[in-house]
């Protein structure tokens, strides 16, 4: 029987049961999508898959043998080979080194053949038409291209399988096309792909079938031709819901101006932005990478200077010259990264959840009974899933830790909310509930100013969306009858 | 941005480095520009650095440099007594080609090969305090080591009456230190009914003596009388808490403060002082000397000691003043 | 700036010996002597000197280097290295073994120490701080006890004017340092070992990930540095004739500076044996050099901590203004 199956794989850690007997089919060539929220059990498999897990029970067959994955190396040698994630790349050695860490070609005694591996990575560069020299050292290239020297990695060597997860989270639209045209090219070759992602477009333009899994247990193995993407999330998520859909809102006219910007300027990233936020409407700032969306919030934020301009908050002029003095009048940062920018990790959910309110204007003493039960209200409040507030945020899913930054936030009761990317990284099901929040934290009166390179939810959440392009205010326009087309087409500067 | 920060700090780095080395420069004579009249440079090395009996020494050296107007000193030691260490410093200021080493030896032996080598290349080198009687050294300034040791332990008999036990302390390793014992234990010979119980070794730290003192006391509840032939009982404090004067005496070599507060005081009744700003002026007048010509007329010079007691306790701090301020 | 000279100022190898030159030549001139006297520093007297000692320093420094590239930091070597001094010192002075036996049971205890240390962070998974942080106390304490903090004399029992292997004793550290750091130069540049070392320490996760041998690697690393800081102990008491429990007190401390100052980075994955080395020669030429400057007597630890500040600063700027 060709391809790889999944025979009734069992994995636990601990009392958690991440993985229940779950067994599909993968046919050999076939470009085939595994979905599901955070937590499903799809990282779990992958690495059962890519032998850095083994497995409780079950076992995986490729052609009809049973595979034997004891460890990464003995994944690698059979030919099967993963993007992560996470980038697991080595920083401090070149675009060669990284590619042949680990498998170096080696003469006597365990000599490097340095010309030789240099040869090899400029060929496999090459066909990847990606412009970057093998000698380059991999912490001075840009996001997209570790991304893609991560793959050229996993292709370096024959590939029967290759496992890809999440591998556009980080990618521009321009680079994401490139990764597909190689992956196009790799699925002609006969490489059985294996697509891990949140965005279904993608799921849906590249694979053949789509198998989702929920809470450990394969719920289903689909035809993407017989499929819809909100049968999918459904699936997915248990619920019917429709991740795009628009609901509408109206800003009551007499809505007082929160936030008013007027030729603000810091080079070089950007110049001359005016926008206004009034209570209780939400304003989508989009933009391409590039476009200086982040380091607008931060400025307005007071992380940094601007160098000109003006900024007034409820009719008041300010100029903040730190985060303080921005969160004390009433703004808050939900940042991009929640990793480096918004979480504390070596602190409990609890700690996480009540630092800057206590920062900016509490009292001296920390009162342990007060703060706990706080936390554990605003855990109820926004369904954020946690074993206890006194656990690490890192042993949460992205979308719920995405809800502590949130949820910290909005405990100040902050009259602007900035949002960068609220929901980079996140599972559908979270998503929806993000959504949802920001929403009725708008209905409340709050001003709202999200930052998304996602064109589906501007165009879901926005009331007048403002588009950005290399530090310029393209245009604006009202979020309702927006289409993806004429949002793109300021953001692009495309002229008809 | 980052740019102009990073020039500036390249300078300023640079102008603080080059203005603190200009700095010292001011404390010395300018090497360009100073009087042709030749400067010699002596190196005088004490044992090490945090041995506060060396503090007076380098005020002697420092003073009769002064005096002679035409010498540099040049005061340096490791922080703690370390041969090693003391023998790297020494192989350095033969290569610097300095003109003249009064040296101090934390072991005796280990240093003979360096101070050969720096008599053969002529540069000439005494000995203070600590001697290295097996090198070439021309001479050696300080106290008779075996006669001051005699001397504590006549004291130590008067004071007991001529029996009891006794308990040593001391730092093996040190050849000064040793033939201090043996001049003890010499003189001790002559009191059959004086017992040595125990002898402490401080291994060259001195804050283990207040722990030797106690665990002593503790032992030995009806101890007679401590010989200390080293000072270190006196610089740490309350070290010699758990002694009960009437009951035990002590008698200490080295007078320099806070010695003479412990005799006031009565913890202490016998102090036996080193000629301790001798230490540094006579070998520097020693080594210009040598350099005119003029070489020492002995090879062991007698430094001589003072025995201080509650009865001339106050004499002695007078005098004490007068060294200080340079009058003999 | 100027990529170029960017780029060539990341070959650690190259900006320490710049560094290295810019302090030689400084001194020269601040030293220079007046009238028709001998320069007191730049001299071939002191330049051997300045070898002999640093080299001591050196050869441990580059087991050092090594530690941290991986991602490690180790605290043994002075610890290690009195040991190992003390073992031989012992056998041979006291008990009477002939030198090679000595020589050989020295080097043993720090492969002894190195498995240690390798076991705890390894196997234990110990912070390498904390493990040879507990090395170092556990190495130094037998030393200890062996001695009973008295010195132990070798110098006696060797021949005078003694050339271990033909060679005058003071060059022989200096050339077992020129050899070991081409050694383990090669090694790691050139050789398999040496670019997981490289891995391990630029992102763990990966290396594990990528089918290296972590674990061995690991321990590896740890081993080399023991027997290299206990080679250098064994050298250092054979060739001053003399030595105590607590010789080589505070030195882990300088190997590390110099194999910072060499390139090495706290955080992993960077760092260079050949550069570790330089930068003990310029530790070894301000400890030289500073004793000479008059009533400088205390300022020596202070100058010693400013200047490393002063060129890792310099470094962080340079190397990264192209980020």
């Amino acid at each position: 029987m060709a391809g790889l199956a999944f025979d009734g794989v069992t994995k636990s850690f601990g009392a958690v049961r991440a993985l229940k007997g779950v067994s599909f089919p993968v046919a050999e060539g076939e470009t085939h999508a595994l979905v599901g929220e955070n937590g499903a059990g799809k990282s779990t498999l992958m690495r059962v898959l890519a032998g850095i897990v083994r497995p409780d029970g079950g076992q995986l067959v490729w052609q009809g043998r049973k595979l034997d994955l004891h460890s990464p190396r003995a994944a690698l040698d059979q030919g099967i080979g993963m993007v992560y994630q996470e980038m697991l790349l080595f920083p401090n050695l070149t675009v060669s080194g990284n590619i042949f860490a680990g498998r170096e070609v080696t003469g006597a005694g365990g000599r490097l053949r340095e010309p030789e591996m240099r040869e090899r990575t400029a060929r496999l560069l090459e066909e990847l038409h990606l412009s970057v020299s093998a000698d380059a050292e991999v912490a001075s290239l840009s996001t997209a291209h570790q991304q893609l020297v991560q793959i050229a990695r996993a292709l370096a060597f024959e590939c029967r399988i290759l496992i890809l997860d999440e591998p556009t989270t980080c990618l521009t639209e321009g680079e994401t096309a490139h990764l597909f045209a190689i992956l196009d090219r790799l699925q002609r070759r006969g490489v059985t792909l294996i697509y891990v992602s949140h965005k279904l477009d993608e799921v849906f333009r590249l694979c053949q079938r789509i198998t989702v899994l929920r809470d450990g247990e394969h719920v289903g193995t689909f035809e993407a031709s017989q499929t819809t993407p909100r049968d999918i999330v459904r699936s997915m998520v248990g619920r019917d819901i429709d991740p795009a859909a628009r609901v509408p809102r109206t800003v009551p006219a007499e809505a007082p101006v929160v936030l008013s910007v007027e030729h603000l300027t810091r080079r070089p990233w950007f110049e001359d932005v005016s926008l206004s936020v009034r209570a209780g409407e939400i304003v989508g700032l989009f933009g391409l990478v590039g476009s200086g969306r982040s380091e607008l919030l931060e400025t307005l934020f007071g992380l940094y200077r601007a160098q000109s301009g003006a900024m007034s908050f409820a009719g008041l002029p300010v100029r903040f010259a730190s985060p303080v003095q921005a969160i004390r009048t009433g703004l808050a940062l939900v940042p991009e990264e929640r990793h480096r920018q918004g979480l504390f990790f070596n602190l409990s959910v609890r700690h996480n959840l009540v630092l800057p309110a206590e920062n900016a204007s509490g009292p001296w003493r920390i009162d342990g009974r007060r703060e706990r039960g706080d936390s554990q209200r605003l855990v109820e409040q926004w369904r954020i899933k946690t074993a206890g507030v006194e656990a690490p945020p890192d042993s949460l899913s992205g979308g719920n830790q995405q809800k502590v930054v949130m949820a910290k936030w909005l405990r100040a009761a902050p009259r602007l909310l900035l949002l960068d990317e609220p929901t980079k990284g996140v599972d559908v099901g979270a998503k929806w509930e993000i959504h949802d929040l920001i929403r009725r934290q708008a209905d409340q009166g709050m001003g709202c100013l999200v930052v998304s390179s996602e064109l589906p939810e501007i165009l879901s959440l926005a009331d007048r969306i403002v588009v950005l392009r290399e530090g310029r205010v393209q245009g604006e326009i009202p979020g309702a009858g927006a289409d993806e087309e004429s949002v793109m087409r300021l953001a692009t500067a495309v002229r008809h | 941005m980052h740019r102009v920060a990073a020039r500036f700090l390249v300078v300023a780095a640079a102008v603080a480095l080059v203005s603190g080395a200009c700095g010292k420069k001011e404390e010395a004579a300018a090497p360009a520009g100073s009087p042709p009249a030749k400067k010699y440079r002596f190196a005088v090395m004490p044992k090490a650095l945090n041995l506060p009996v060396f503090t007076y020494a380098r005020t002697g050296a420092e003073r009769a440099a002064k005096e002679l107007g035409n010498v540099e000193v040049f005061w340096r030691a490791s922080e703690n007594a370390d041969p090693l260490r003391q023998k790297e410093i020494l192989e350095s200021f033969i290569t610097q080609g300095v003109d003249g080493i009064a040296i101090s030896c934390t072991s005796a032996d280990l240093l003979n090969d360096p101070i050969n080598k720096a008599m053969d290349a002529g540069i000439p080198v005494v000995t203070w305090d600590s001697d290295a009687p097996r090198s070439k050294r021309i001479a050696f300034w300080g106290v008779d080591d075996f006669k001051s040791g005699q001397i504590m332990g006549e004291e130590a008999a008067k004071l007991t009456g001529g029996k009891g036990k006794v308990a040593f302390m001391t730092s093996l390793g040190a050849e000064n230190l040793a033939r201090r014992l043996e001049g003890v234990k010499d003189s001790l010979k002559k009191y059959p009914d004086m017992k040595v119980v125990e002898t402490y070794d401080i291994k060259e730290d001195p804050t283990r003596s207040a722990e030797m003192i106690a665990s002593g006391m503790n032992r030995y509840p009806d101890l007679a009388v401590w010989i200390s032939v080293g000072g270190w009982p006196i610089f740490v404090r309350n070290a010699l808490d758990p002694i009960d004067p009437a009951k035990t005496k002590f008698v200490c070599f080295d007078t320099v403060p806070p010695a003479p507060d412990l005799l006031k005081s009565g913890k202490v009744q016998v102090l036996i002082g080193q000629k301790y700003f001798g230490w540094g002026s006579e070998p520097v007048k020693l080594l210009a000397g040598i350099r005119e010509g003029r070489m020492p007329s002995q090879k062991i010079i007698d430094s001589g000691v003072d025995v201080v007691t509650k009865d001339n306790v106050d004499a002695y701090l007078e005098q004490w003043k007068k060294w200080e301020k340079g009058e003999e | 700036m100027n990529a170029r000279l960017q780029s060539l100022w990341k070959t650690r190898e190259l900006s320490t010996l710049f560094v290295l030159a810019l302090e030689v030549a400084f001194f020269t001139w601040y030293l220079w002597p007046e009238g028709d006297r001998a320069h007191p520093f730049f001299n071939l007297g002191n330049g051997v000197l300045i070898l002999k000692y640093s080299s001591l320093y050196g050869i441990a420094a580059i087991g050092a280097a090594m530690v941290i590239i991986s991602g490690g930091v180790d605290l043994a070597p002075g610890a290690v290295m009195a040991l190992a001094g003390v073992v031989t010192g012992h056998l041979f002075a006291i008990q009477g073994y002939p030198l090679s036996v000595g020589v050989a049971a020295g080097i043993f205890t720090g492969l002894l120490s190195g498995i240690l240390s390798a076991m705890l962070v390894v196997l234990v998974n110990l912070p390498p701080f904390i493990a040879t942080l507990g090395v170092m106390g556990i190495a130094r304490g037998i030393a200890f006890i062996i001695t009973e903090g008295r010195f132990f004399d070798l110098s006696s029992r060797l021949p005078a004017g003694w050339k271990p292997f033909g060679l005058p004793a003071d060059w022989l550290a200096p050339i077992v340092l020129v050899v070991l750091a081409a050694v383990f130069q090669y090694l790691m540049q050139r050789f398999q070992w040496g670019r997981a070392i490289f891995a391990i320490g630029g992102n763990e996760t990966a290396a594990l990930f990528s089918g290296i041998r972590v674990g061995k690697v690991k321990a590896s690393v740890y081993i080399v540095a023991a027997v290299l800081a206990s080679l250098s102990g064994v050298i250092l008491v054979v060739i001053q004739g003399q030595g105590r429990a607590d010789l080589a007190t505070g030195y882990e401390l300088d190997i590390i500076a110099s194999a910072v100052v060499g390139g090495a980075s706290l955080t992993g994955g960077r760092g260079s044996v050949v550069g570790a080395v330089l930068g003990t020669l310029i530790f070894g030429v301000l400890r030289n050099a500073l004793p000479q400057i008059p009533g400088a007597t205390f300022y020596d630890r202070l100058i010693v901590g400013v200047v490393v500040v002063v060129i890792v600063v310099v470094d962080q700027f340079i190397a990264r203004k192209g980020a």
